[in-house]
């Protein structure tokens, strides 16, 4: 039997690969991880570790009706804003938006006993209320991330009265499925024990089940590839910045986090229209005004069939769903965000904030 | 191929000088010619600082023309000037571990023919290394480069494991592809085993290192705290790291060494009149003892089912790329079979991670480390009990109360909101 692969070739690629990884050393050590959350904003409201950010308006007349972004618990929302060539944000406030943002700061150990009602009914309505109290109107719009936009789904159906026009990102509403590790092992995992053993759960613990979501590429591939890049300082930074914010993951507050799981991944109350919020049930339906639910493609974190349910559950009769050939964090960063995410979202919002 | 060899070859003598310069500059500034001729001790510094520099330098030269990559201006910017370095130089570990092995020449004799000036010399060589230079850089960057180092190690691994498959299946016959699949298959294996999963714990701490720590710390608070257990507990930690690392079977010994010493020394104990008010914490030590035990048979269980897929994978893969081979269709770079493998592995492992099997297996891992931690927390607060020191269970209710408060403020704060609002709206009609 003979093998006719290419020696010199392969010699090459080895010595290429070992001087490209001795150029990394001088790379690595003048790289910049900064850049991040450089688009204008300032604080205009603090209750506890929660911050309200309102970024000025880049547009001389911006929307009449404020939007409100809310993101996830799980790390932190600098990943919107993440420099200034890739920044949803600064894409959102360039096609005109009003933008406020919430912050949610780092849990400590007092912060266990926090749960969903405190964060939903306690916090955004806190917030909600300041906004419109400020501009003195009766509705703004939310747009929510993640776990950010279940939280904003739950409030709005809580709340129509008080939201305009609803935007979901990347949001887990149906847990039903099997197709995402999380939403598998989430069933398996006995949260109440995890809150009693840790009260806080760090923010290291969760880095760690999403890293395991995709061993190989995450933990081996991707520092590969990182070599390979070296001679791109570009590139290089834009690596950092973002390694920068997947490991700046704050801790979640016990119950809120127990709350989250087992109503939710474990028992898909949601869709089941079972959950209740300080003994007022959740009803998706109450939701009538417009829904835009914005979908990545090859989310691994979020499985399509988690977000996609939204609009066969809500009562609004104004929802548009979109699909984007691109990954959970992709939908806020890549070169297709940039061009058609935010683009849309912006011309979505413009149309019905009138 | 011949000039990468030259590279080499010149990198070789580069190190070989500098450490010539060294070893001259040592004895001239740590020696007695230090006492009678200061002079030559600088000029013996500079010419070990300029070897260094000349060694940076082929590293550089490694790099091809035009690359801007500066090893020398990188380590001089943090060194600052040539007798300082030196004197940082002697003040680390190389310079002690030379000293120790000085103090008695025949010891030190004994000690180069068994390979420890091998790695002094190694070390001292290492301070040159571009690659040793992580810690100059930011903390980020530190960790990311670290992580580079470990990808590039496991890539390498497999470059080596690529070659020798290739170069047995050209010598190999048809009939012998059988043996050869399993001979590489171990191999590919071993690679897995010692460069993948070194890679796991660092990431996967929680299921790992974490609870590894915890229980060596907390194994550690009781040997000082607890006399009756401090002779049993060399051979239970021993036996711990052993199961840990290798063979999961050990930890039946761990539970036997436990039995044992409970029997004689806690047990016996527990019986006595006289123990009172301690037998609660001597059960609370129990209860500690038996969850890490759990924990750690857990542990092994979810190492040994990552590692059986691992085996499982090997097979597979390295029958796949023999089929390929047969088919003349197989990757004709190193690059292409990285891409090939790295694509197959993360297929497997992503395949049984979303077993039910799985599942159980990490959910009963993680909550084994829980339930560890809950009741090495109980230990430790027990005997922090007669201390100053607050303790989570007595701040707990604490953070309970204030939360309660919260709420009750915030609904007050709203009740009195609303009520201004009517009587504005009175005001106003």
């Amino acid at each position: 039997m003979l093998s006719f692969f290419d020696l010199d070739a392969s010699a090459k690629e080895g010595f290429e690969a070992y001087k490209k990884l001795l150029q990394s050393v001088e790379t690595m050590i003048h790289v910049e991880d900064t850049g991040s959350n450089l688009t204008e904003r300032e604080v205009v409201y603090e209750q506890d570790k929660l911050k309200l950010y309102h970024y000025k308006p880049r547009v001389k007349r911006p929307m009449k009706v404020p939007t409100l972004i809310v993101y996830a618990l799980i790390n932190t929302p600098a990943m919107m804003d993440l420099q200034q060539d890739r920044s949803f944000i600064k894409n959102l406030l360039d096609g005109g938006t009003d933008l406020y943002l919430i912050e949610w700061g780092y849990p400590t150990a007092d912060d266990k006993y926090l749960t969903l009602s405190d964060y939903i009914n306690g916090y955004i309505d806190d917030v909600v209320d300041f906004i419109l109290k400020k501009h003195n109107i009766p509705q703004l719009n939310l747009l929510g991330v993640c776990q950010g936009g279940t939280f904003s789904v739950i409030y709005t159906a809580l709340n129509q009265n008080k939201v305009k026009n609803l935007v979901t990102m990347v949001t887990p509403i149906d847990f039903e499925n099997n197709d995402g590790l999380l939403f598998r092992w989430g069933k398996d995992l006995d949260i109440d024990r995890m809150v009693e053993a840790f009260g806080v759960i760090p923010g290291d613990f969760m880095n760690t089940g999403f890293l395991t979501l995709k061993p190989i590429s995450l933990m081996v591939n991707k520092y590969v590839d990182l070599i390979n890049d070296i001679d791109d300082i570009d590139a290089v930074n834009n690596f950092m910045r973002m390694e920068r914010w997947i490991f700046d993951s704050p801790d979640q507050a016990g119950h809120a986090f127990c709350e989250f799981v087992n109503s939710f991944f474990r028992d898909n109350l949601l869709v089941k229209g079972e959950y209740a919020l300080d003994g007022e049930k959740v009803d998706l339906k109450k939701i009538t005004c417009p829904v835009l639910n914005l979908i990545a493609e090859r989310d691994h974190q979020v499985p399509n069939s988690a977000s996609t349910p939204l609009g066969d559950h809500v009562g609004s009769e104004d929802v548009t769903t979109r699909i984007f050939p691109t990954g959970h964090i992709g939908l806020f960063v890549s070169g297709r965000s940039q061009r058609e995410v935010a683009p849309l979202a912006v011309e979505w919002l413009k149309e019905r904030s009138k | 191929m011949e000039t990468m060899m030259n590279y080499w070859r010149d990198l070789y003598e580069a190190q070989k000088k500098a450490v010539e310069e060294w070893q001259k500059a040592f004895q001239s500034v740590g020696g007695k010619d230090a006492q009678t001729n200061p002079y030559a001790a600088y000029e013996n510094v500079m010419k070990w600082w300029q070897q260094g520099q000349s060694l940076m330098n082929q590293w550089s030269q490694m790099m091809g023309q035009g690359a801007s990559f500066e090893p020398w201006k990188v380590w001089q910017e943090q060194m600052g000037d040539p007798m300082k370095a030196w004197q940082d130089w002697m003040d680390n570990d190389v310079f002690k571990k030379w000293q120790e092995q000085m103090k008695d020449p025949v010891q030190a004799w004994q000690d180069w023919m068994k390979g420890d000036a091998y790695t002094v010399w190694k070390e001292a060589i290492d301070k040159y290394n571009p690659l040793q230079m992580s810690k100059y850089m930011g903390e980020t960057s530190q960790e990311v480069f670290e992580k580079m180092l470990h990808a590039s190690q496991l890539k390498e691994s497999l470059n080596r494991f690529w070659q020798d498959l290739n170069k047995n299946l050209v010598l190999e016959p048809g009939e012998q592809v059988e043996k050869l699949v399993e001979e590489m298959a171990l191999q590919y294996q071993t690679i897995l085993k010692e460069h993948f999963l070194p890679l796991l714990p660092e990431q996967m701490r929680f299921y790992v290192e974490s609870p590894y720590k915890l229980a060596k710390n907390t194994l550690q608070t009781v040997e000082t705290f607890v006399a009756p257990w401090r002779n049993a507990y060399p051979r239970m930690s021993s036996l711990m790291i052993e199961s840990m690392s290798a063979d999961p079977a050990k930890f039946k010994d761990v539970l036997k060494v436990w039995q044992d010493s409970y029997d004689k020394t806690v047990g016996e104990l527990i019986k006595s009149p006289v123990v009172g008010s301690n037998r609660e914490l001597i059960e609370q030590q129990n209860k500690m003892v038996h969850s890490m035990i759990e924990m750690n048979v857990a542990m092994a269980e979810y190492m040994g089912s990552i590692g059986t897929v691992a085996a499982e994978n090997a097979r597979e893969a390295v029958e796949k790329y023999v089929k390929l081979v047969q088919d003349a269709s197989e990757p004709k770079t190193f690059q292409d079979f990285y891409q090939f493998l790295s694509t197959d592995v993360e297929k497997a492992i992503e395949k049984y991670f979303f077993t039910e099997e799985f599942s159980k297996i990490i959910a009963k891992t993680t909550d084994s480390y829980m339930k560890f931690k809950i009741e090495a927390d109980k230990l430790i607060e027990r005997f922090l009990a007669q201390t100053p020191i607050v303790t989570n269970d007595k701040v707990d209710n604490v953070y309970k109360n204030v939360q309660q408060l919260k709420r009750e403020v915030r609904a007050l704060s709203r009740k009195v909101a609303e009520l201004e609002a009517q009587k504005d709206a009175v005001e106003k009609k």
